[in-house]
C-alpha cells in the first residue's frame, strides 16, 4: 500500500479537511506505476544503443545485436588511422579548449566587474556562435580558406585551420559557464585584496582565478566533449584521409558496416563513459552540468 | 579602473570572433548572391537567381520542408518525454535521482557518431526493434526504420533528449513543494494535482527547451546522415553535396543562408516568447509558483 498523505490538522472552524478518499488511493496508486513504468522505458531508452554498441563489438565477422559469434577479433581489426584520428580529435579538442579559454577569460572579466557602455550588446555579440548553426559555421570558414588560398595563408585541411574552427565551437560554452561563475563570486573577497593593496592583475590573479576554478574544470570538460563530438565543421575543415574520430567513423560506416567499427566506437563510449563517471564522482555531474 | 579601459581587455576575443566568425559569415552570404560559373567557380552579380532557382523548383525546395517538418516533430515528442524524466529527478529521493541523472547526461556524453552507429543495428530491417514488432504481431512485415524519417526521427529525440531534460529540471523545481502538499493534504488525486497545479504552472516553461531541440535539430547533420541512409534530404546534408560534392558553392550558401534564417527565426521566437513572460510576471507581481509559509 502507498502512504497517504496526512491531513494538515484544522485550525479553525471554517477549515474544511476532506480526507483523501479510497478510490483516490487506488488512483494515486495506478498513476504513481504508470509513471515508474514510463520513467523507467525513458531510460531504457536512452540507454539501449550503448548498451548495443558495446556488444555489437564482439561480433566476430557480421554486425548484429544480439552477436552471433562472440569474439575480440573486431578489436584487434581496428586499423591504425582510427587510432591516429582519435589522436587528432583528442589533440584538436584539447588545444581548442585551451585557447578559446585564454580568450574567454579576459572577456568574463570584463563583460561583469567592467563598467562600459553597450554592455549587453557586447555579451549578446560574444554569444552569438551559439545561434548560428555548426555547418553553417564550417562552410563559412571553408570559403574563407579557400579565398585565403591565393594570399599564401594554407589553412585549408591543416591543423591550424581545423583548431580555428573549434575554438569557434567551444568558445560560447566556455564563456557562458566563466560568466555565470565570475557573478556568482562575492565581490568583496576582490575588493579586500584591493584593500589590502594589491592591483588589478595580482587580484585577478590570486583572488579571483582561484575562485573560478569548479567552472573552469566544468567548461573545460564541457567544450572538450562538444569538441570531440563534432562533425559539422570538420567536416568541411579536414580531409576524407585526415579527418577526426567522429568523420572517420561516419565515412567508413557510409562505405560498410563491419565489427571494427563498433570495436572502435566501444572503446569511445568506454571513455566517455570513464570521463563522464569521474566528473561525477569529483564534483557530481549535476554542479558541472547546470548551467549558471 | 575607467571605462575606457575594459575595452582592450575584450580585444583579443572579440578580434578573434571577427575574423574567424563575422567575417567569414559575411562572405557566404555575398556568395549566395554571386553567380554559379562552373565547378567551385563563381562571381559576378548580385543575382537573386540561386534563390529563386531554390524556392521555385518543388525537388530543391523539398530539403526545407523536409527540415521544418523534422524539427517541429522531433522538438513535440522530445518535450513530451522529457517531461515526466524531468519530473522524476526532481521528486525523486536523492539517490535515485543521481543515478537518473547519471544516465540522462552520460547519454549526452556518448559522441553523436557511435549513438547513431547503435541505432543502425537497432533499427534494421532485422533489427531487434523490427524482430520485437514482428514478435508482438504489431506489424506482419519488418517497416522500415533505417534509411526512414522515422528512423531520423527517434536518432534525433534520442539525441536530444538530455538537452531538454537539463532545461526543463529548473522549471519543475520552480514548483514549490508545499503547493503540492497543499493538494494531496485538500484530498486531491496525484493525477488531479499533476492537471490542477503541476502541469499549469510548468506548460509555458516548456517553450524555451521545445526551441531549443527545434533548432539544434534543424541544423544537424550526423544523425540524419547515418539513419537516414541518403533517403532523408535535410538542409545539413543538402550543403554538403552542393559544397562538398557537387561544388556549386553559391547554392550551397544558399541552404546555408535558408537555415541560418530558420534558426534565427527560432531563436527570435524564444526571445521574444521569454520577454512577454517576464513582462506579464512583472505586471502580476511576485510570481504564483512561490509560497511564503
Amino acid at each position: 500500500m502507498t502512504t497517504v498523505m496526512q491531513a494538515p490538522p484544522a485550525t479553525g472552524d471554517t477549515a474544511v479537511v476532506v480526507p483523501p478518499s479510497r478510490s483516490s488511493a487506488r488512483l494515486d496508486r495506478i498513476w504513481r506505476i504508470g509513471f515508474g513504468v514510463i520513467v523507467a522505458a525513458l531510460l531504457l531508452f536512452l540507454l539501449a544503443p550503448l548498451v548495443v554498441v558495446i556488444l555489437t563489438a564482439f561480433n566476430d565477422r557480421l554486425v548484429a545485436f544480439p552477436p552471433q559469434g562472440w569474439s575480440l577479433e573486431s578489436f584487434r581489426n581496428v586499423p591504425g588511422y582510427m587510432f591516429e584520428a582519435l589522436w587528432l580529435s583528442v589533440r584538436v579538442a584539447a588545444l581548442a579548449t585551451v585557447i578559446a579559454m585564454l580568450l574567454a577569460f579576459p572577456a568574463t572579466i570584463a563583460l561583469v566587474r567592467g563598467e562600459m557602455r553597450g554592455k549587453a550588446a557586447l555579451l549578446a555579440f560574444f554569444q552569438s556562435p551559439l545561434q548560428v548553426p555548426a555547418i553553417v559555421q564550417g562552410l563559412a570558414l571553408y570559403q574563407l580558406y579557400i579565398a585565403l588560398n591565393p594570399w599564401g595563408v594554407a589553412l585549408r585541411g591543416s591543423f591550424t585551420g581545423l583548431l580555428i574552427g573549434h575554438v569557434i565551437l567551444v568558445f560560447p560554452f566556455i564563456l557562458n559557464a566563466m560568466l555565470g561563475r565570475v557573478a556568482a563570486i562575492d565581490t568583496n573577497l576582490e575588493l579586500a585584496s584591493y584593500g589590502l593593496g594589491a592591483g588589478f592583475l595580482r587580484t585577478t590573479w590570486l583572488v579571483t582565478l582561484p575562485l573560478m576554478r569548479p567552472a573552469l574544470i566544468a567548461a573545460g570538460f564541457l567544450a572538450f566533449l562538444v569538441s570531440f563530438d563534432d562533425t559539422s565543421i570538420s567536416l568541411f575543415l579536414t580531409q576524407v584521409g585526415g579527418a577526426t574520430l567522429p568523420l572517420t567513423l561516419l565515412y567508413t560506416s557510409e562505405q560498410a558496416l563491419s565489427p571494427m567499427l563498433y570495436a572502435m566506437s566501444a572503446i569511445v563510449v568506454v571513455f566517455s563513459l570513464v570521463l563522464a563517471l569521474v566528473v561525477d564522482r569529483v564534483f557530481g555531474l549535476r554542479t558541472v552540468m547546470s548551467r549558471d | 579602473m575607467n571605462t575606457r579601459r575594459w575595452y582592450p581587455v575584450l580585444l583579443p576575443a572579440a578580434l578573434f570572433l571577427i575574423v574567424f566568425f563575422v567575417w567569414p559569415e559575411v562572405q557566404f552570404l555575398r556568395l549566395s548572391f554571386e553567380e554559379y560559373q562552373g565547378q567551385a567557380r563563381s562571381g559576378g552579380g548580385p543575382t537573386l537567381r540561386n534563390y529563386t532557382d531554390v524556392l521555385s523548383d518543388p525537388f530543391l525546395r523539398k530539403g526545407i520542408l523536409t527540415t521544418l517538418r523534422l524539427s517541429a516533430i522531433v522538438a513535440v515528442i522530445t518535450a513530451l518525454v522529457s517531461y515526466p524524466l524531468a519530473i522524476a529527478i526532481v521528486r525523486a529521493g536523492p539517490r535515485l535521482a543521481r543515478a537518473m541523472f547519471v544516465i540522462v547526461v552520460s547519454s549526452m556524453f556518448m559522441s553523436g557518431v557511435v549513438r547513431a552507429l547503435g541505432w543502425r543495428v537497432l533499427l534494421g530491417d532485422s533489427g531487434m526493434v523490427n524482430d520485437v514488432l514482428l514478435a508482438l504481431h504489431v506489424v506482419d512485415t519488418p517497416v522500415t526504420l533505417y534509411g526512414s524519417f522515422t528512423g531520423v526521427t527517434i536518432g534525433m529525440v534520442h539525441l536530444l533528449i538530455p538537452y531538454a531534460v537539463l532545461g526543463i529540471i529548473p522549471i519543475v523545481e520552480s514548483v514549490s513543494p508545499q503547493l503540492l502538499q497543499a493538494s494531496y493534504g485538500m484530498g486531491a488525486s496525484r493525477p488531479y494535482t499533476f492537471f490542477r497545479v503541476t502541469l499549469p504552472i510548468t506548460a509555458r516553461g516548456l517553450i524555451a527547451p521545445l526551441l531549443l531541440v527545434f533548432a539544434l535539430t534543424a541544423g544537424a547533420f550526423t544523425t540524419p546522415t547515418l539513419l537516414g541512409g541518403g533517403r532523408v534530404g535535410v538542409l545539413s546534408i543538402y550543403i554538403r553535396e552542393q559544397t562538398l560534392m557537387l561544388l556549386n558553392y553559391p547554392r550551397g550558401a544558399v541552404y546555408a543562408a535558408i537555415l541560418l534564417v530558420l534558426v534565427f527565426a527560432v531563436f527570435l521566437a524564444g526571445f521574444l516568447a521569454s520577454g512577454r513572460r517576464a513582462r506579464r510576471a512583472k505586471r502580476r507581481g511576485p510570481a504564483a509558483t512561490e509560497v511564503t509559509p
